[in-house]
């Protein structure tokens, strides 16, 4: 449904993806994973419309989204997790969910707002706090859990498990699991590529801003390339 | 009579007050200021002045004025905001600068720079309540800009838009992959804040009866030291900053020397930025 052919993007003289290619079928779980610096970031930023590409083009369910801006690009359906998690700080739990909410009716916002308690359970116990005083993995959660909010079809999270603890990462990969029972579509960019690769359908792998190996998760996991730059070499 | 002072210069106070939302709520957005706010202020008495030269009804003034005035807040981002968002920081402020020089040249080619006797378009009543004597005008004054402070202060805290406000003035990146299309959010504002001046133009009009393109100058001023004595960034800061304003204002005239006026309040401006530099309300890091 997501279809991305010849994509470049940079800032200013850097160039940092060059003609890139790549694709998420209905009922995917796609990761893309690569260094620091490969350019996992912008592929994301080039979708939701946040950096408009030089050249290429997206498409998303057969229409041109190519350098729509974001709250565009959200309403046809696709949705970021950014990097960083982002939580509005000086807003409560629940507005930052409402905030999630806001190109949906309002009686749906609440059924969503529901939905979401029931996936995280620690957001209701949360919803009148502010947001900055929520720990890192709780903020993961609401990150996501407000992403959930606009009823996405299409999620691209950047980094979900970055910076949390080991036992945190691995409940995150849980809900994201979790989630393709929900009938979302995920783009997962990790440099946690292991884990990233167990649970997801298909992978691509960046370097310098090109895709340089693609496949199914556990082709990738056993390619002996990836182990080598990605895996640490152990076996997993 | 300390009672009568309180009232009058809660009165005047809330006139400051609305200058200083206006000013708060670009500043939250852009975390920039509008040097021209003052003279919005003061096109917006002049619009009210027009308006009400042409016979209608007092409301209906302070409705088109509001209006004018918002729409002229619009322009101003348009010209001094929208073209600078990548230049230097310092950019937007000279533009404004140079944009409310250019507000104020033209209302002295379109209304003159004599002072303007300001019509009356209603019967000025006065209540007396045990010793303490209030107008109609102070009533319409205290109504007005007390409903649309509380009224503004409400829409921020719990609309959807409001939110939206919020969210953008905290993390612009954020809202817009929320869905917020953050250009309409920064023009709303700038409509609010122009349409705020322009109320409070026309209500202090109706006090002072004769107006001069050069009264937002200090006018703006003021509302900038609201600001800061209220706290940068806080909303409801900005309006206790202005009563308080007022209220010393009037005090001062009262009790102790009027010509003193200025150099108490400006100096109250320095007593904070050196001794409370957070203002009542503000946050103490951002």
């Amino acid at each position: 449904m997501l279809t991305i052919r010849g994509i470049e993007a940079g800032y200013g003289a850097i160039k940092v993806l060059k003609k890139l290619d790549l694709d998420v079928q209905k009922g995917e779980i796609v990761t893309l994973i690569g260094a620091n610096g490969a350019g996992k970031t912008t592929v994301l930023r080039v979708i939701s419309g946040l950096l408009a590409p030089g050249k290429g083009e997206i498409t998303f369910e057969n229409e041109r989204i190519t350098g729509l801006p974001p709250h565009k690009t959200l309403r046809r359906g696709i949705c970021l997790v950014p990097e960083g998690r982002e939580i509005l700080s000086d807003m409560t739990v629940l507005e930052n969910l409402l905030m999630g909410g806001f190109i949906r009716r309002r009686d749906e916002v609440n059924s969503s707002v529901k939905a979401v308690f029931e996936l995280f359970p620690i957001l209701r116990e949360r919803q009148t706090q502010l947001g900055k005083t929520l720990s890192g993995g709780e903020q993961q959660m609401l990150a996501i859990g407000r992403a959930l909010m606009s009823k996405p079809k299409l999620l691209m999270m950047d980094e979900p498990s970055l910076g949390l603890a080991p036992i945190l990462v691995n409940e995150v990969f849980l809900k994201i699991k979790e989630l393709r029972s929900a009938d979302v579509d995920i783009l997962l960019v990790e440099q946690n590529a292991r884990k990233a690769l167990k649970i997801a359908d298909r992978g691509y792998v960046l370097e310098t801003g090109q895709i340089v190996l693609s496949g199914s998760g556990q082709d990738l996991i056993s390619n002996e390339r990836i182990r080598a730059a990605y895996l640490g070499g152990k076996t997993g | 009579m300390f009672l009568q002072q309180l009232i009058n210069g809660l009165t005047l106070g809330s006139t400051y007050s609305l200058l200083a939302i206006g000013f708060t709520l670009v500043l939250g957005l852009l975390q920039m200021l509008n040097i021209a706010h003052g003279d919005v202020f003061m096109i917006g008495a002049f619009l009210g002045l027009t308006f009400s030269l042409l016979g209608m009804p007092l409301y209906l003034a302070l409705i088109l004025a509001m209006i004018g005035a918002g729409l002229l807040a619009v322009i101003i981002e348009r010209l001094c905001f929208r073209p600078l968002r990548k230049a230097h920081f310092l950019m937007p402020l000279l533009s404004t600068i140079a944009f409310g020089i250019l507000l104020q040249n033209v209302a002295t080619q379109m209304w003159g720079s004599e002072p303007s006797r300001y019509p009356q378009t209603m019967e000025i009543a006065q209540f007396h309540l045990g010793s303490v004597q209030i107008s109609s005008i102070d009533i319409i004054i205290l109504v007005v800009s007390l409903g649309f402070m509380i009224g503004i202060d409400l829409f921020v805290r719990k609309t959807r838009f409001g939110r939206a406000m919020r969210a953008t003035s905290e993390k612009p990146q954020t809202a817009s992959i929320l869905g917020v299309d953050v250009n309409m959010v920064i023009i709303v504002t700038f409509f609010a804040s122009g349409a705020l001046a322009g109320i409070a133009g026309v209500l202090t009009a109706l006090v002072y009866l004769q107006i001069t393109p050069f009264i937002g100058i200090r006018q703006g001023l003021i509302g900038m030291v609201a600001m800061v004595i209220g706290g940068v960034g806080s909303l409801r800061g900005a309006m206790i900053g202005g009563l308080m304003i007022g209220i010393i204002e009037i005090m001062n005239d009262a009790y102790f020397t009027a010509s003193y006026r200025d150099i108490i309040l400006f100096g109250l401006f320095f007593v904070f930025i050196v001794f409370k530099p957070e203002g009542l309300f503000g946050a103490k890091e951002r």
